[in-house]
């Protein structure tokens, strides 16, 4: 059964379709890291803000 | 800003973009789906970190009897509940595409969902007391309650059982895919960077309700 799957493994890899070297797959990459960048970006200034008040 | 902070955003970053630019291997059903494990299991090894810091902070809350350390153990109980609520979500998106059924009769997820209700539960008890220190004090009780039943729900019942779950039952435990460096490589840092992102949001949760605790007091 491992053998099987080990083979099943190795044969998939070489013959696997490529996505990523697919055109545009990048900006799929790019998106979300904006997305998470917003993200982040409201967590830090959220986390100023409370800083703030809590020196006031 | 604190270290931990900016590790957090920096391991996350990592764990999105390699996650979805290294090769994972290929593997029977899952195919590419693999790469959730990326995603969709830090959301429960967050869940169950902040769940600990929860019942810390209990124990710190019968112990020093100190309105704080309430506020810090609510606060990441519901943090964990929005990360389990997450892992929840996407665990059902991907069993659908994987076993074929948005919930498949699984001990994990039926364990899981009892483990949630539980937490819930939590939150409906703490607000059903007005007074403070009686609630700090029987909602750390239950919370200390909650963590091993939890714990015993998602770890141990699935693993007695058969679990389509990896590890569980008749199934080979992630080491078969751990055993890949690749997956590790991009896993092991998201799950520390989304346990960390966990740990910043009730950061700023619980800093903002100790302010409003300490204006309301004054």
């Amino acid at each position: 059964m491992k053998h099987f799957l080990l083979n099943q493994v190795m044969q998939r890899s070489s013959e696997m379709p490529d996505a990523i070297s697919n055109d545009k797959y990048y900006v799929v990459i790019a998106v979300i890291v904006v997305i998470f960048a917003g993200i982040t970006g409201y967590l830090i200034s959220l986390d100023k803000k409370i800083r703030d008040l809590e020196n006031k | 800003m604190k270290w931990w902070k900016i590790l957090s955003i920096v391991l996350i970053f990592y764990a999105l973009v390699a996650g979805l630019l290294l090769r994972v291997p290929q593997l029977p059903i899952l195919e590419q789906s693999i790469r959730n494990l990326y995603y969709h299991v830090p959301m429960w090894f967050g869940m169950i970190v902040l769940l600990i810091a929860s019942a810390f902070h209990a124990i710190k809350t019968l112990n020093k009897n100190e309105s704080n350390s309430d506020i810090s153990s609510s606060t990441y109980a519901s943090v964990a509940l929005l990360y389990g609520s997450i892992g929840l979500l996407t665990g059902m998106l991907w069993a659908k595409n994987t076993w074929g059924d948005y919930w498949p009769n699984d001990p994990k997820l039926n364990g899981a969902a009892i483990g949630m209700l539980m937490y819930a539960a939590y939150f409906v008890l703490r607000s059903s007391i007005e007074e403070d220190e009686k609630k700090a004090r029987i909602s750390a009780v239950y919370n200390l309650f909650c963590l091993p039943v939890f714990i015993v729900l998602i770890f141990v019942l699935p693993r007695m059982s058969s679990s389509l779950h990896p590890g569980n039952g008749g199934n080979p435990g992630f080491n078969s895919y751990d055993l890949d460096s690749r997956l590790r490589m991009v896993f092991y840092p998201a799950v520390v960077g989304w346990i960390l992102l966990g740990f910043w949001i009730a950061n700023l949760q619980i800093r903002v309700k100790k302010l409003a605790h300490k204006k309301y007091n004054d």
